[in-house]
C-alpha cells in the first residue's frame, strides 16, 4: 500500500512538470438515477484548468456546481467523459489510491466547515498532517506556521463548537492548506457565513493561494466574488456558459 | 492524535450513551462472573469433600468396581503393603502423594441385639489417622469445616453410623443424636417363625465358631452386631460399638453407612491381615492427577505381585456423580455466556450504530480528505474495542466487589450429596480462567460487533455522506 502511495506521488510530480495543465475534463456527464427519473446534473462539460490559479465557479441553485466539485475532488466519477487530474487518470484509479490521492493533493473545504468536533482547531489541522505520516516535529511546525497564518494562533486549543463560524472556516482553510495541496476545494464556503466574515474568508483564501502557490476552486452564486478571481467559470443547466480569464490575478489582496 | 485517543473522545461525546453500553457491559460481567464464582465453588468445594473422604486415586485389584462387592473372595489386593511400598519407592510419586492408606469395602446386616432390629449396611474400614489427615486437604484453601472421625487408631473395634442407621437400629439415644426418637420397644415380640433363625442366633454361632473376643473392657458408646459375607462365602460376625452417629450426604447412604477401623473390617471379610479391597491415594494436588494415575498404572503393569493385576481410577470415574453436577452447572453456565454475550452483541451494535448515523458527514469529510476506508472502519473497530475493554474491566472490579463483600456475609448453603451445609461462597480466582475467559469474551463480543457498525460507515458513499449534512 505505502509502495502505492509513493508511486503515484512520484508519477504525477513528473507530470505535472511537463506539462502546464492542472486538470483536463473532457465531455464530462453526470447522471444521478433518481428512482425512475433521470437527473442530468452534468451534460457535457469540458474544461482546461491551469495550476496555481484562483478559479471561481459560478452558477445558481442546482446547476451543477457541487457535482462538479465533487468529480474535481475525486470524491465522484462521472457517468461519461474523460477526466485527467495532475496527468493522472482518475478512472483508473482503486478506491485506496484515489483516498491516498485525495491525502496528497487534494485539500477540502467545506460549506458547513465539517471539522471533527472532538478535536481542537490544532488537531484539526494537524489530522491530514499524521495521515500522511509526517514526522510529528515537522507536523507540529508546520500546524503552528499555518494556524498563525489564519490569524488563529489564540484559538488553537480551543474545539469547533467554542470557535465562531468565521474562526470555524479558517481552521478549515489551514487544515486544507497544510498538507500542500496542489489543489483546494471550496463548495461555498462563505454561504453560511455572515458577508462581512464571508468576505474576510474569501480575501484569506486569496492570500493563502499567492503565499503557497496552490490552485483553489472556489464554488459560489454569488457573482459579486467574480472581481476577486484570476478566472471565472459560469455553469448554467450542467453546462458552461462562459469561462472569463481575468487579468487581476490576486488583486483580490488589495481590494475590500 | 491517535486513534485510541480518537475513539475515547468520540466515546466522551455522547457519555451518557457509552455509559449506558458500559453499565449493561458490567452488569453482564457481573451475572456471569457471580454464577461462574458460584460454580467455581461447587466444583472445587465437591471436589475437596471427595478428596478428602475418598482420596484423589483408589487402586483396586481388575474388576472390582464391577464385581467386588459382592464377590470378596475374588477381588482383593492381596499384600497391600507391598503395592504401597512399590509406589512409595517410587520417588516422583511419592512427593505427590499426601496420603497413601488401606481401606476395606464391605457390606452385610448389622443388629442392635437390644433393640432387636437390623439393616443391611454398607461398610468401610478405614485408617482413622489416614482417614484425618485426608480430611485436612485444602489445596484452593476453601476453609470448608473438615468432617473428622471419631474413631483413633488403638481402638480396633469402634465404629460410627450413619443418622439414617442410627435411627434404623434405635441407636438415637444412646448416640445422642439430635432430631431423632428411638421407636418404643414393643413388649410382645412379634412371634418368629422357629424354621427361620434369627439374627441373633446367627451372630451367636458366628461368634463362638470364630472366637473373637471383645468387649474385655467396658466403653462408651453402644454395642451392635455385624454379619458379613467372608472371603470363604461363609458368613461372619464381629460386635461394634459405635461411638457416634455422623451425617452422610445422600440419604440411601445415611441409612446405611457405617465407617469402622481398617483392622477390625479386615477381620470380619477376609480374617486375613494381609488384604485389603483398595489401596486410596490423596495427592497433595489435582493438577497432575492424571499423569500420576498413568504413571501408577504403569508401575503395577511392569512389576508382579503375587500375578495380580491392578486398575487405578481417579475420583471423576469412581465418583460420576461428580461431573454430572459439574456438567449440569456448567451447561446453565455456557446459556448465561450466550444470551450475555448476545445482549452485550446487540447494545452494542445499537451504540455504534448511533455514532456511525450520527456522524455521517464527519465520515464523508474524512473520506473526501483521504481516509481510507479501512481507516473508517478501525475508528469505530477501535470504539468497539475500548468500550469492550472498559465494560469487561469495569465488570471485572465490580464483580470483585461483589463476590469480596458477598463471601464477608458468610452465608451457607449445602450442596447437592454433601451431608453439611457449607458456607455460601462465590470463588473467582480459584479457576484463572474465569476471569481472564469472561474479559477476552466481552472484549471480543465488543469488538466484533463493532465491525458491523464500522463496515456501514467504510462503505458509505462519500458525496451522499457530505450532502447528508
Ligand atoms: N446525489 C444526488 N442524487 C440525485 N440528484 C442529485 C444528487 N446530487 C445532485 N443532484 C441534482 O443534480 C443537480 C445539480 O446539483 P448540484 O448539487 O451539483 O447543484 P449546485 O450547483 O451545487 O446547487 P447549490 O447551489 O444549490 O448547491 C441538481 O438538480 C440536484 O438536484
Ligand atoms: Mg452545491
Amino acid at each position: 500500500m505505502i509502495a502505492d502511495r509513493k508511486k503515484i506521488t512520484k508519477e504525477i510530480t513528473t507530470n505535472t512538470g511537463k506539462t502546464k495543465i492542472l486538470a483536463k475534463l473532457e465531455n464530462i456527464t453526470k447522471t444521478y438515477q433518481l428512482g425512475d427519473v433521470e437527473v442530468k446534473a452534468l451534460r457535457g462539460i469540458d474544461l482546461q484548468l491551469k495550476p496555481q490559479q484562483f478559479s471561481f465557479i459560478v452558477g445558481s441553485s442546482g446547476s451543477g456546481k457541487t457535482t462538479l466539485l465533487n468529480l474535481l475532488g475525486c470524491i465522484d466519477v462521472p457517468t461519461s467523459g474523460q477526466f485527467r487530474l495532475l496527468g493522472k487518470d482518475i478512472a483508473s484509479l482503486s478506491d485506496n489510491q484515489l483516498a491516498d490521492f485525495r491525502n496528497h493533493h487534494i485539500g477540502y473545504i467545506f460549506q458547513n466547515f465539517n471539522l471533527m468536533a472532538v478535536l481542537s482547531a490544532f488537531e484539526n489541522v494537524e489530522y491530514p498532517l499524521i495521515l500522511q505520516n509526517i514526522p510529528r516535529k515537522e507536523r507540529r511546525e508546520r500546524v503552528a506556521d499555518i494556524l498563525s497564518a489564519v490569524g488563529l494562533e489564540k484559538r488553537q486549543h480551543h474545539r469547533p463548537a467554542h470557535l465562531s463560524g468565521g474562526e470555524q472556516q479558517r481552521v478549515a482553510i489551514a487544515r486544507a492548506l497544510a498538507k500542500r495541496p496542489e489543489l483546494v476545494l471550496a463548495d461555498e464556503p462563505t454561504a453560511n457565513l455572515d458577508s462581512k466574515t464571508g468576505a474576510e474568508i474569501i480575501k484569506l483564501m486569496l492570500e493563502m493561494q499567492s503565499r503557497y502557490k496552490t490552485s483553489f476552486i472556489f464554488s459560489t452564486h454569488d457573482s459579486e466574488v467574480m472581481r476577486y478571481a484570476s478566472e471565472v467559470i459560469e455553469i448554467k443547466d450542467g453546462r458552461i456558459e462562459k469561462i472569463a480569464t481575468l487579468n487581476n490575478t490576486n488583486v483580490g489582496v488589495n481590494h475590500e | 492524535m491517535s486513534n485510541l485517543q480518537l475513539a475515547i473522545r468520540n466515546l466522551f461525546r455522547n457519555g451518557r450513551r457509552s455509559l449506558m453500553t458500559i453499565f449493561a457491559m458490567i452488569i453482564g460481567v457481573l451475572a456471569l462472573l457471580l454464577f461462574g464464582g458460584f460454580i467455581s465453588s461447587i466444583y472445587y468445594g465437591l471436589q475437596t469433600g471427595i478428596v478428602r473422604a475418598q482420596g484423589h486415586l483408589h487402586i483396586y485389584p481388575i474388576g472390582y468396581l464391577e464385581y467386588g462387592s459382592s464377590r470378596p473372595t475374588e477381588y482383593f489386593i492381596d499384600d497391600y503393603k507391598d503395592v504401597i511400598k512399590l509406589i512409595e519407592n517410587n520417588k516422583t510419586i511419592k512427593q505427590e502423594i499426601e496420603v497413601i492408606t488401606p481401606v476395606v469395602r464391605l457390606s452385610g446386616i448389622a443388629g442392635n441385639y437390644a433393640a432387636d432390629t437390623s439393616k443391611t449396611f454398607i461398610g468401610n474400614g478405614i485408617i482413622p489417622s489416614h482417614y484425618n489427615k485426608m480430611q485436612n486437604w485444602d489445596y484452593y484453601q476453601l476453609n470448608l469445616k473438615p468432617q473428622k472421625i471419631a474413631l483413633t487408631d488403638h481402638k480396633t473395634d469402634q465404629g460410627v453410623v450413619g443418622f439414617g442407621m442410627a435411627k434404623m437400629l434405635n441407636l438415637c439415644k444412646p448416640l445422642k443424636v439430635a432430631g431423632c426418637k428411638d421407636q418404643a420397644l414393643s413388649t410382645n415380640n412379634s412371634p418368629v417363625d422357629n424354621d427361620i433363625l434369627s439374627f441373633q442366633d446367627m451372630v451367636e454361632s458366628e461368634k463362638v465358631a470364630t472366637q473373637d473376643s471383645q468387649q474385655k473392657s467396658p466403653q462408651k458408646g453402644v454395642q451392635i452386631d455385624l454379619l458379613a459375607s467372608t472371603g470363604s462365602g461363609a458368613p461372619n460376625a464381629l460386635s461394634l460399638t459405635v461411638i457416634e452417629a455422623q451425617q452422610q450426604g445422600n440419604k440411601f447412604l445415611d441409612d446405611g453407612f457405617i465407617s469402622m477401623h481398617f483392622n477390625h473390617a479386615q477381620n470380619l471379610v477376609y480374617a486375613d491381615k494381609s488384604r485389603a479391597s483398595a489401596i486410596v491415594l490423596q495427592l497433595k494436588n489435582t493438577d497432575k492427577m492424571k499423569d500420576i494415575q498413568n504413571t501408577i498404572q504403569a508401575l503395577l503393569n511392569k512389576v508382579d505381585l503375587k500375578g495380580q493385576k491392578f486398575e487405578v481410577k481417579n475420583f471423576t470415574e469412581f465418583n460420576p456423580q461428580f461431573f454430572k453436577v459439574i456438567n449440569m452447572f456448567s451447561m446453565l453456565f455456557l446459556f448465561m455466556v450466550v444470551v450475555i454475550s448476545l445482549v452485550v452483541l446487540f447494545t452494542t451494535i445499537n451504540t455504534l450504530t448511533m455514532s456511525v448515523m450520527e456522524r455521517i458527514t464527519e465520515i464523508g469529510s474524512l473520506r473526501a480528505m483521504g481516509v481510507r476506508r479501512s481507516g473508517i472502519l478501525k475508528q469505530f473497530f477501535t470504539e468497539g474495542a475500548v468500550i469492550g475493554v472498559t465494560g469487561a474491566t469495569l465488570g471485572i472490579i465490580t464483580s470483585i466487589v461483589v463476590a469480596f463483600s458477598f463471601n464477608r456475609a458468610g452465608l451457607e448453603w449445602t450442596p447437592p450429596s454433601n451431608a453439611s451445609s457449607t458456607s455460601l461462597r462465590i470463588l473467582l480466582y480459584a479457576n484463572p480462567f474465569l476471569l481472564i475467559g469472561t474479559w477476552l469474551l466481552m472484549v471480543f463480543v465488543a469488538s466484533i460487533s463493532s465491525l458491523i457498525p464500522a463496515r456501514l460507515a467504510a462503505r458509505m458513499n462519500i458525496v451522499d455522506a457530505i450532502r447528508h449534512g
